[in-house]
């Protein structure tokens, strides 16, 4: 796959990237690994949550979560039904999906990345049209996609944003999870899936009018939700990880000391989300948006640079309110109730939030 | 003489344990068995024979004189203690409890419990309520030990816990599943000798460690040794003991301590009389914690291990699709089979014999309920607890209950006749009102002694007037409501906030504080705040919230009249009037006809509530919040009541409300909208129509000064708003427009003191008032 020098993208693939653990995994491996599989499903939930080898080697944690989500997804590709991650938007679908597949097959790149757009070709196959109008049909002229390959060769193949794929083409889809196998009637001929064959979807359940799975398909997925972060904690850990690389990457010269604004940005999220505060106490409306952990990452880094570009370089309340509130109020009727009746419930009533309180009062 | 026991250590509710127990008592063939249990209840064990006794059943121990003293020893049909009394009744064993006899233990808690209050009194500043204040601590210490007594949870550590822990789990309950209750393999003899083995070594750990085992755990042993030793005596062979595994290894034979010691234990301890009997229990009771300890996360799974022995997850798999077919859910055969093989996957994966709890939910949330929770939250009840309701015999003894209620009853001179009788309370009396909140509480227990009559109003709130009549159901009821607690009071509690938590509006859990309040279940009523603050932040439906406002503003005043403390109270309702407040605007919006005069009741029944109440600020913030709608802001209706309320409560001028009804009016105005706004401005009490000068002149002037044009369209409008008056309404109205005057108005000058003094002393006699 990689020849070129990995040090110069700006993103390598999960299995380049990873290589090394991945080898150790292999090499300590000591239990039965299913047909065509790089390494035994112990091994693959190890790369996925982190862990030591017997031999001493430090796995990273690709997921901070849940043990049991990780554990299903490998108990469903060990029993050949195909996966769906669902979830919203910024809860790790895709990074787990990659990190499945390399470690699986140790290759993550049979990607289908679904759109609007996307035909029956992008799952099937498509034509060589200079080859199929100068010799006819023939295996020659066959343009696999990557399902195909995928089938062929024994690996896993991932379709992206599956619910934004036209219905009829998600359909497409349906005979090769049952049948496991791909008809080309021009050819008069299929393609058989060898084992090893699976395929691991992601979809989006928040957003509204995109295509939804039909009850056949979604039948021949075994379907795992990945939730928001349990914990404050976790989510905090999360977010600041996120917020100072993305600080590092805009160079931007605002120190991020403020932990205490970055806990209060992920509280009001959480309470938020959950419609009640951290210490159980108050219940409180939710509002229409989905507030991820990618949208409080996005509020830090707004407020970072507020407070670089115009404030003293150091986050404080005002930098942070217009970014919370426009988190928040997505719909302006329904959540700006949800948000007043926050402010004046919640927030009013924690002596130390008094600044953030006026701030959003200001804004509002 | 040669008497063996056998020791059979088990996990309390333990289906696993209940079949080891089951076969172990067919290989040994004791000559008696002893189930770990107070010894009072031994009285009780033939009831359990009873065809009528179906499981799940409670033994019930409780001092007689306090029966909130009580414990319940619940048993499920998969309990091994129950699978061991039943076998002992069919083989013809005698079978017996053994444990710290309840006489002693209570005497011992109750001891406690005043030394704990005394403690307290003497830390307490000697104010005057200090004896009050004392009362009531130990009333909910004593409501506390009901959950707690007889557990092995009070040990200061969890044995099982510890062994988990050591065994690499997380959780106590699946590494006991995994190591003892789900291996089925071998004799079950060598399988409980691998328990006590392991509980001797955890003993052993925790006194190295932890130091020695609490004196309570060694009274009990001590106890369950002497009824051993009694019983050794008496019987020749084996003998099956039935107990908690951590006393296994201190009932083992070769472990005993000499019997003079464990006298020396047991010597000297308190005493109080108790009774035992069963009661009926629930299958969602097992799932609480009581008299057994650790109750049972999912008593419905435990019955199927218990009940269903080859192809246990495929069984569960399949009662999970039909009953989610039931709800109308998609559950096809072939998902079960998805769903078993994804349940047997991850039992391999995490290398685990069989699958459990936590694989069998994971599987058929993934498969069955494609990833969502929502098919299976609509049946977890039915399929992880069940709802089966034990029965016991008639003849068993009656319930605490019961026994509450009669000396209620007796204290209160009041006397259960089945002949119909009415009497008038004055709650002023402290007799009185404890006679009306029994009524009011056995009315919610689902006992309608007394009924609640009409005294004729004469005196305000502090008069009641009941009927009672005995009927002999209400003997049946008492045990049903028993499941709720052992005292009137308590049981109440307990049925006042699961009303709470089943109701599904707003308004019925301000009704159920309502009647906490008049019953004056304080316990219940802070459950019940808590809920109702809870549901209002959840609730969507504004107008539900709305409703919610008047039953509380009147708690907190009938809570003044009996003289309780309605802080919390007042702070709730402080937190749904903001929260009405604040939506009230984006409530309004866009509302149809129907929703309208929902939203017109609504906002009347707050706006009187609040009047009542002595809270300027609240008034403040709710009329700045109707200040806000306008006629641009929602449906006629809502506007027109609203701008009534504004004017009457002077927070609009009268100018401003003429400009208001002309804008309303005017012929730009859809007609709908602007009847309802008339209907909405001049609705209630005609009189205040004919009496009131500003509105009267108001609205003829604004008809008066109408083009007729104008007036032609309008007719039907005005006609409407006005049909809702009576025939004779109407005809004073128009006397009045007829003779144009001011005749309703009455100045002072014109009022003959002399001719008005008879009628008006007699006016204040029937309102109760004093003349001045």
């Amino acid at each position: 796959m990689s020849n070129t020098d990995t040090a110069d993208l700006l993103r390598a693939h999960a299995e380049d990237q990873f290589a090394d653990e991945l080898d150790a995994l292999v090499r300590n491996d000591d239990r039965p690994v299913p047909p065509q599989w790089k390494m035994s499903p112990w091994a693959v939930s190890t790369y996925l949550l982190g862990g030591t080898l017997d031999d001493g080697t430090e796995i990273s944690p690709k997921y901070l979560g849940s043990r049991r989500i990780i554990e299903i997804a490998v108990a469903t590709l060990v029993t050949d039904r195909a996966l769906l991650l669902l979830g919203v938007p910024g809860t790790a679908k895709t990074w787990v999906s990659e990190h499945l597949a390399a470690a699986v097959s140790g290759d993550s790149t049979l990607l289908v990345q679904g759109t609007a757009g996307t035909n029956e070709d992008a799952i099937r196959y498509g034509w060589n049209y200079a080859e199929l109008l100068a010799k006819g049909p023939s295996k020659n002229a066959l343009v696999p996609s990557p399902v195909m390959r995928a089938m062929e060769e024994g690996r896993i193949a991932r379709v992206e944003e599956l619910t934004r794929i036209p219905a009829d083409v998600q359909d497409a889809l349906i005979t090769v999870l049952s049948e496991k196998t791909l008809p080309i009637p021009e050819l008069d001929t299929e393609v058989q899936a060898t084992r090893g064959f699976n395929v691991i979807a992601t979809a989006n359940d928040r957003d509204k009018g995109v295509n939804d799975l039909s009850s056949a398909l979604k039948r021949r997925f075994n379907t795992v939700v990945l939730p928001l972060p349990d914990s404050l904690e976790q989510e905090l850990e999360i977010v600041r990880s996120r917020v100072a690389s993305l600080g590092q990457a805009l160079e931007l010269p605002a120190e991020l000391e403020a932990l205490s604004e970055m806990q209060r940005v992920v509280t009001v999220f959480r309470e938020l989300r959950s419609g009640t505060t951290l210490d159980q106490r108050t219940a409180v409306k939710s509002p229409s948006s989905t507030l991820s952990t990618a949208e409080a990452i996005s509020v830090m880094t707004n407020g970072l640079s507020l407070a670089a570009h115009f404030g003293n370089g150091e986050v404080s309340a005002a930098d942070i309110a217009a970014g919370l509130v426009g988190a928040v109020v997505k719909d302006p009727v329904q959540d700006s109730v949800v948000w007043q009746e926050y402010l004046e419930t919640v927030m009013r009533t924690r002596k130390d939030w008094a600044d953030l309180y006026d701030a959003c009062r200001e804004l509002s | 003489m040669a008497t063996e026991f056998v020791i059979l250590g088990i996990r309390h509710h333990g289906p696993g344990s209940a079949r080891a127990v089951e076969r172990a008592l067919d290989e040994l063939m004791p000559q008696a068995i002893v189930v770990e249990g107070p010894p009072e209840m031994d009285a009780v064990i033939p009831f359990v024979a009873s065809e009528e006794m179906l499981p799940p059943v409670a033994g019930l121990v409780y001092d007689v004189k306090q029966p909130r003293q009580a414990s319940f020893y619940p048993l499920a049909s998969f309990s091994p203690e129950w699978v061991a009394l039943r076998w002992a009744l069919a083989n013809n064993v005698p079978a017996s409890f053994a444990d710290l006899s309840a006489t002693n233990r209570f005497a011992i808690e109750a001891a406690a419990l005043e030394a704990k209050a005394l403690e307290a009194e003497a830390r307490a500043p000697s104010e005057p309520d200090t004896e009050k204040e004392d009362t009531t601590q130990e009333d909910t210490a004593q409501e506390g030990t009901v959950q707690d007594d007889g557990s092995p949870a009070v040990m200061s550590s969890d044995p099982i816990g510890t062994l988990a822990e050591l065994a690499g789990y997380d959780d106590a309950e699946r590494w006991w599943e995994d190591a003892i209750e789900q291996r089925s393999v071998g004799s079950p003899l060598d399988q409980f000798a691998a328990v006590n083995e392991a509980m001797a070594s955890y003993r052993k750990y925790a006194e190295d460690v932890e130091g020695a085992v609490p004196a309570d755990n060694e009274m009990r042993e001590a106890s369950m040794r002497k009824i051993l030793r009694k019983l050794a005596k008496s019987t020749e062979g084996t003998i099956a003991v039935v107990c908690g595994a951590f006393h296994a290894p201190a009932l083992q034979q070769d472990n005993w301590p000499s019997a003079s010691a464990d006298n020396a234990t047991l010597k000297g301890l308190p005493k109080t009389k108790v009774a035992a009997t069963w009661a009926p229990w629930t299958s969602q009771r097992l799932a609480y914690s009581s008299g057994y300890g650790a109750g049972v996360s999912a008593p419905g799974w435990y019955e199927h291990l218990f009940s269903c022995s080859a192809d246990l997850v495929p069984t569960w798999m399949v009662r999970t699709a039909s009953l989610l077919r039931e709800e109308n859910f998609d559950a096809s055969p072939a998902a079960v089979v998805e769903a078993t093989r994804l349940a047997e996957t991850l039992a391999a994966l995490r290398g685990r014999p069989l699958a459990g709890v936590t694989e069998v939910l994971d599987a058929s949330t993934t498969v069955l309920g494609q990833g969502s929770e929502i098919g299976l939250s609509a049946i977890a009840h039915k399929l992880w607890v069940g709802d089966v309701l034990g029965t016991v015999p008639p003849e068993t003894p009656m319930v605490p209950l019961a026994e509450d209620l009669a000396k209620l009853t007796k204290s209160l001179r009041l006397k259960q006749s089945a002949a119909e009788k009415v009497i008038t309370l004055d709650l002023r009396t402290e007799s009185h009102r404890n006679r009306s909140n029994l009524f009011r509480r056995l009315h919610l227990l689902g006992v309608p002694w007394g009924v609640e009559a009409q005294t004729g109003r004469t005196g305000g709130t502090f008069k009641e007037a009941w009927t009672i009549e005995w009927k002999p159901e209400f003997a049946v009821s008492l045990i049903e409501a028993s499941l709720y607690g052992t005292t009137v009071s308590s049981a109440a509690s307990a049925k006042a906030v699961s009303v709470g938590e089943e109701s599904e509006t707003l308004g019925g859990i301000a009704a159920i504080i309502e009647l906490s309040i008049l019953a004056e279940l304080n316990d219940a009523l802070d459950a019940l705040l808590a809920m109702l603050d809870r549901r209002s932040a959840e609730q969507a439906d504004h107008v539900a919230i709305m409703m919610a406002v008047e039953p509380l503003a009147r708690s907190v005043r009938y809570g003044s009249v009996r003289e309780l403390d309605t802080t919390a109270l007042e702070s709730a309702l402080d937190a749904i009037v903001r929260r009405v407040s604040v939506g009230l605007f984006a409530a309004c919006a866009s509302l149809d006809d129907d929703a309208a005069l929902l939203m017109r009741q609504a906002i009347d029944s707050v706006d009187r509530s609040i009047a009542v109440l002595d809270s300027p600020e609240l008034v403040s913030r709710w009329r700045d919040a109707l200040a806000e709608l306008d006629e641009t802001s929602g449906h006629g209706l809502v506007v027109g009541r609203v701008s009534r309320l504004l004017l009457d409560s002077g927070r609009i001028e009268a100018d401003e409300a003429a400009n208001r009804l002309s804008r309303a009016l005017s012929t730009a105005a859809e007609p709908v909208q602007a009847a309802g706004w008339l209907d909405g401005f001049i609705a209630g009490d005609v009189s205040l129509l004919l009496f009131d000068d500003r509105i009267f002149e108001m609205i003829d002037e604004w008809v008066s000064a109408m083009p007729e044009a104008a007036f032609d369209d309008l007719l039907p409008v005005i006609r409407r708003s006005f049909s809702t008056f009576q025939r004779g309404e109407r005809r004073q109205l128009g006397d009045r427009v007829v003779r144009g005057d001011k005749a309703a108005a009455v100045t002072e000058g014109d009022i003959d003191i002399d001719l008005a003094a008879p009628a008006l002393a007699k006016a204040a006699e029937l309102l109760g008032v004093e003349l001045r």
